[in-house]
């Protein structure tokens, strides 16, 4: 009985020093949340850092294939001036280029049959236009101006956004690579 | 009750956790931990194979530079989508490219006075070159040959992937063509 009062003396005179009010042990909810938002704050400080750098990775590695896929075309595109058809313009189909068309002064375009630019993955592992079951998410297109008399501008852009689509203009920030290639005559 | 009771009593009371409370504290603390550290492990495992894929990129590329510069002045033949069989006229010598045990190969023919590929016969090899390291899934050559009139060219297709890589993750796929220099030898 003596312990029990010496207790109950010792809660009223704590709950009286103070302030007055009732000091309970713990945190209350305000510091818990309080908490909670300040780790919560670090945590996707740190997740937010490495979800980045794997975008960055993978950027990287499609970007390693863009710029393979832009230097392709242009090679095939230097082909077909070494065969003289570029400024000649003649049948481009047997240089394995996907549209026929004349070249005039006007800037022309490669495309697949279908009018559309995406890449598929042959069986070989040959990236080509024809529709096969293997789609890639890279579309790849080659203007070729004539536009300046003497001079061929063939203009080469890979994107890989996935909508088979381009962009007005290749930026750091889009998932896009473009070269240009003058070819004097 | 003495007085130096009174004085012990709050202290014994109200200084330091209970064994419930550190127990909880260090599960909330571990369980916290452990999934760090997983997303931690599962973003250094994706960086690693995403290094490990870009160097294997970069021994592709390096090979096909190389080869280019060789079919660029040389006469070449396909044996199949594998293998590509080339004269190369500044060395004067028939070389084989081929795709074998996961690498790119190039082997030579010790016979002599050829002249172009249709000459080469193969019969005795010099011995297989690895041109890659062992990370090359496949490699495919599409070739359109020069004609007396026409330059042709090769197009070089390789899919690289690591094997100690989870067979989940995706190979890539690199592409180069090469146009030639020379119309067709006689």
């Amino acid at each position: 009985m003596v312990v029990k009062n010496v207790k109950l003396k010792k809660k009223f005179k704590k709950e009286n020093t103070l302030t007055g009010l009732k000091r309970a042990n713990g945190f209350s909810l305000i510091e818990v949340l309080f908490t909670l938002l300040v780790f919560s704050f670090g945590i996707l400080s740190v997740v937010s850092i490495m979800t980045s750098s794997i975008r960055v990775s993978m950027t990287a590695k499609n970007q390693v294939i863009a710029a393979q896929l832009v230097q392709e075309s242009l090679e095939l595109v230097k082909n077909l001036n070494d065969n003289g058809v570029l400024v000649n313009g003649s049948n481009y189909s047997s240089y394995r280029i996907d549209e026929n068309v004349a070249v005039s002064p006007a800037v022309i375009r490669f495309v697949s049959a279908g009018g559309a630019y995406r890449l598929y993955l042959d069986v070989n592992g040959f990236y080509s236009h024809t529709v096969s079951a293997q789609t890639t998410k890279f579309s790849r297109r080659v203007d070729i101006s004539g536009a300046v008399a003497g001079q061929r501008t063939i203009t080469s852009t890979v994107s890989w956004d996935g909508s088979g689509g381009f962009p007005a203009s290749c930026t750091i920030s889009n998932k896009c690579v473009t070269a240009t290639l003058v070819i004097s005559y | 009750m003495s007085l130096s009771k009174k004085m012990q009593q709050p202290k014994k009371n109200s200084k330091g956790f209970t064994l419930i409370e550190t127990l909880i504290a260090v599960l909330l603390f571990s369980l916290l931990s452990v999934m760090v550290s997983g997303v931690f492990s599962s973003f250094l495992k994706n960086y690693t194979e995403s290094k490990k894929t870009l160097q294997g990129v970069e021994g592709g590329q390096f090979a096909m530079n190389l080869m280019a510069k060789t079919i660029r002045v040389s006469d070449v033949k396909a044996e199949g989508t594998n293998i590509l069989q080339v004269y190369d006229f500044s060395q004067a010598k028939c070389l084989k490219y081929s795709f074998a045990g996961k690498k790119l190969q190039v082997n030579y023919s010790t016979e002599a006075g050829q002249g172009s590929v249709g000459k080469c016969a193969f019969t005795s090899m010099g011995g297989a070159q690895d041109l890659t390291a062992a990370d090359v899934q496949n490699a495919s050559f599409s070739v359109v040959p020069s004609s007396a009139t026409t330059l042709g060219f090769v197009i070089i297709a390789l899919t690289i992937k690591d094997d100690t890589q989870p067979p989940a993750s995706l190979p890539m796929y690199i592409q180069m063509a090469v146009s030639l220099r020379n119309y067709q030898a006689n």
